[in-house]
């Protein structure tokens, strides 16, 4: 997680939210569970806890109520993806092409195609998948 | 003469006089106090109110800053729109109010926000979805992004599963021996896809060399996968584009059609862009550097926007660390060597240019979007056509959110499936709000590249070398003024090898859209232009005839003229010789005198 956390600091392109607020957390794993969705996994808030919600060259990882117009609301992107009311997945972020998601049934962080939901990649680590995702 | 002037002046501006009687107050009066004071005394305080409004409404134009508050408070209301939308606890509420279920409730609130996308320019339309296959997905997003993803080659892993056995059982053993010549790329259909972009075409030359280095035959190539091609081209250019990196998962292959396209668009628009920008309240010193990144490097982001000169509060701290000499004066330029050196030391910061709050100077997020989105260019035959610059436009963050935001995939009639997207004007190559005046219409025209045909040029390039060969045979006994002819000859076969390969082109792709080729009036065309062209030129001949005749009349007209001018001198030299009119008249008397003797 920390080599992720100094990655993302270096590159000055990238824009990074603020730390996330418990409260918001609590509220958002409510929301998402009332939605059908599965809950943000432990090592995703660690990355929250330092960033809520990350921008770069067109890619994105969601945040949980963030501020900022730039960034997305993790509940929201869920609502609005293909995806929502899957209970055992998670959307966490996207580029272009592709959703960075997390699978509660493997336990794995998946690349998965928007269009043809199409596993593309599967990361048991939170690192390499958010690299594949912002392309860093 | 005075007189006749003011004359004049009158006559040319017949309300010059009358200046004070529509002086710049009585006009403004005239506008605004149009009804009579006794008229204006009967309205009521509520009516005059509305009288004023009315006024303002109709006389007076928005301003750069009226426009932009409509922007954003129109942008504003459309982000809590879509966030409702897509909020269970809104929709279940509106049911509620409504007395309708959860589904038709979020239908109308969709149709409501599609219809209000409608008007601002963002039209949601429903169409047959085309689906891409996998492959051809995954040499666009090459394309795009100018990057090849590694696949994991062990065997238990998921992506490994996408190379075929052909790539996996490899050896380059087997093809020590062979030639780049006898790879005949057109065999594989894969390849023949890949070649369809541009910068994959660029790559066709070493293509065969690297596959005789990845051990893969000129056999095994044509049943090749989309996803083998890219590993073998991922082998070979990670190496090239980060050789201390082994473990990297991306490789560089070229500029990608993203950075490709906002490097043309800056060209083309770069002071539309800044204006846009300006008229959106964008620090300038952001906007230059915003610009200058897009001309070089093609991106939006990812640039440190740092102050021009040393402050007196930065040197104070760069010089503790050592990072400037001591002798650096307050306002001297931050040179780029020395932001390397203060970025290194992880002091950025210090030196980022800050707004009047003291915070770091930022701009919109600026984000390629395809308007005929990649899932639905399956109904393509050139699947190039996705990644070229007509099909793409820079938006800025939250229109890009929107543009998204009615994305709907659905199946009707059991296998038939359909796309519900929001679709921007083809034009527009800049989307940078909802009034037109935040937009850039582009008509980037033609494919961005030029086709050239592979064939014709190496077999000149062929030519070429085996010249050179000779050349380099003979050098010594060669002048340096033969050599110069050789090379002008071979550069001017090489232009005409390409000029008879662009009509072929034309030619072919006639025969591919009309089928019904039409080279007899191609031939009329030619001769019309021929004959047109042979009278252009008689009449240009004519013409310089009627110009000789008349620069030799001009010319014989100044000797007559120099020749009097001569003879008006010597006279005036004569008269002025005789001072008083007795001598002259002597002189006169004399020569006459002088005449009579001669006789």
């Amino acid at each position: 997680m920390k080599n992720i956390i100094q990655t993302l600091k270096k590159i000055p392109a990238a824009i990074l939210g603020s730390p996330v607020n418990v409260k918001k957390i609590i509220l958002c794993q409510k929301e998402l569970t009332q939605n059908h969705n599965a809950m943000i996994p432990e090592d995703f808030l660690e990355l929250l806890h330092n960033f809520n919600a990350v921008a770069y060259d067109g890619a994105k990882i969601f945040g949980i109520s963030p501020n900022g117009k730039i960034f997305m609301d993790i509940v929201l992107a869920n609502q609005m993806s293909p995806l929502a009311g899957n209970p055992n997945i998670v959307v966490l972020g996207c580029d272009e092409f592709d959703y960075l998601a997390y699978n509660t049934e493997t336990q794995t962080y998946q690349i998965i195609d928007k269009e043809d939901l199409e596993v593309l990649e599967e990361y048991s680590e939170i690192e390499p998948a958010v690299k594949h995702i912002l392309k860093i | 003469m005075v007189k006749k002037r003011i004359e004049k002046l009158e006559d040319a501006f017949p309300d010059f006089f009358d200046e004070e009687e529509n002086s710049l107050d009585q006009i403004l009066d005239n506008i605004t106090f149009q009804k009579s004071q006794e008229e204006h005394n009967r309205l009521s305080p509520e009516s005059a109110l509305q009288h004023v409004d009315d006024f303002y409404e109709e006389k007076i134009s928005e301003t750069c800053e009226d426009i932009l508050l409509l922007e954003k408070n129109t942008t504003t209301l459309i982000q809590a729109d879509i966030e409702n939308l897509y909020k269970g606890s809104f929709v279940r509420d509106y049911a509620k109010r409504y007395q309708t279920t959860e589904k038709e409730a979020k239908e109308r609130l969709r149709a409501e926000l599609s219809h209000q996308l409608q008007t601002l320019g963002m039209n949601c339309i429903d169409k047959k979805h085309y689906a891409l296959p996998r492959e051809i997905k995954h040499i666009i997003r090459m394309d795009f992004y100018g990057t090849i993803d590694k696949i994991d080659e062990k065997l238990d892993s998921k992506s490994a599963k996408k190379l075929s056995s052909i790539y996996l059982n490899r050896d380059p053993r087997k093809t020590k021996d062979l030639k780049p010549s006898d790879y005949d790329l057109k065999k594989s259909h894969t390849w023949m896809i890949y070649r369809q972009f541009r910068s994959f075409r660029l790559l066709e030359r070493n293509l065969p060399e690297i596959l005789i280095h990845a051990g893969i035959s000129p056999e095994n190539f044509a049943h090749l996968n989309a996803y083998d091609i890219s590993q073998v081209l991922y082998n070979h250019y990670i190496h090239k584009s980060k050789p201390d990196a082994e473990k990297d998962e991306r490789a560089n292959l070229f500029l990608g059609a993203k950075y490709r396209f906002v490097k043309a668009f800056i060209r083309r628009n770069k002071t539309a862009f800044k204006h846009i920008m300006d008229l959106r309240g964008v620090d300038t010193r952001y906007t230059d550097a915003l610009i200058k990144n897009m001309e070089q490097y093609g991106i939006t982001s990812g640039f440190d926007m740092v102050e021009k000169n040393y402050s007196a509060e930065i040197l104070s701290v760069l010089k503790k660390y050592k990072l400037v000499p001591e002798d650096t004066p307050i306002g001297a330029p931050i040179k780029e060597e020395q932001i390397s050196k203060i970025k290194e030391a992880g002091l950025i910061g210090l030196i980022l240019a800050r707004d009047e709050n003291g915070n770091p100077v930022t701009g919109p997020e600026l984000n390629v979007h395809h308007k005929i989105a990649v899932q639905d260019s399956g109904e393509k035959t050139n699947f190039a056509e996705v990644n070229q610059f007509k099909n793409l436009c820079l938006i800025i963050e939250p229109y890009h959110f929107f543009a998204h935001a009615l994305d709907r995939t659905q199946n009707i009639n059991g296998a038939e499936r359909y796309v519900s997207r929001i679709e921007i004007n083809e034009n527009i190559a800049f989307f940078g709000g909802f009034n037109k005046i935040f937009q850039v219409e582009c008509d980037f025209g033609r494919p961005h590249y030029n086709e050239y045909d592979h064939e014709i040029l190496d077999q000149i390039h062929q030519k070429d070398s085996a010249n050179n060969k000779n050349l380099s045979d003979t050098s010594d006994k060669i002048s340096r003024k033969q050599k110069k002819k050789e090379k002008l000859q071979q550069q001017k076969q090489i232009e005409q090898a390409l000029n008879n390969s662009k009509p072929q082109k034309i030619k072919k792709h006639k025969k591919k859209t009309d089928e019904t080729p039409k080279p007899a009036q191609h031939t009329d065309t030619e001769s019309k232009k021929m004959q047109g062209l042979s009278r252009r030129i008689d009449k240009l001949a004519h013409k310089k005839d009627e110009y000789n005749k008349i620069r030799a009349e001009l010319i014989e007209k100044r000797k007559q003229y120099l020749s009097l001018r001569a003879a008006k001198k010597s006279a005036i030299k004569t008269i002025s010789q005789f001072e008083d009119d007795e001598k002259f008249e002597r002189f006169i008397q004399y020569t006459i005198k002088m005449q009579e003797k001669q006789r």
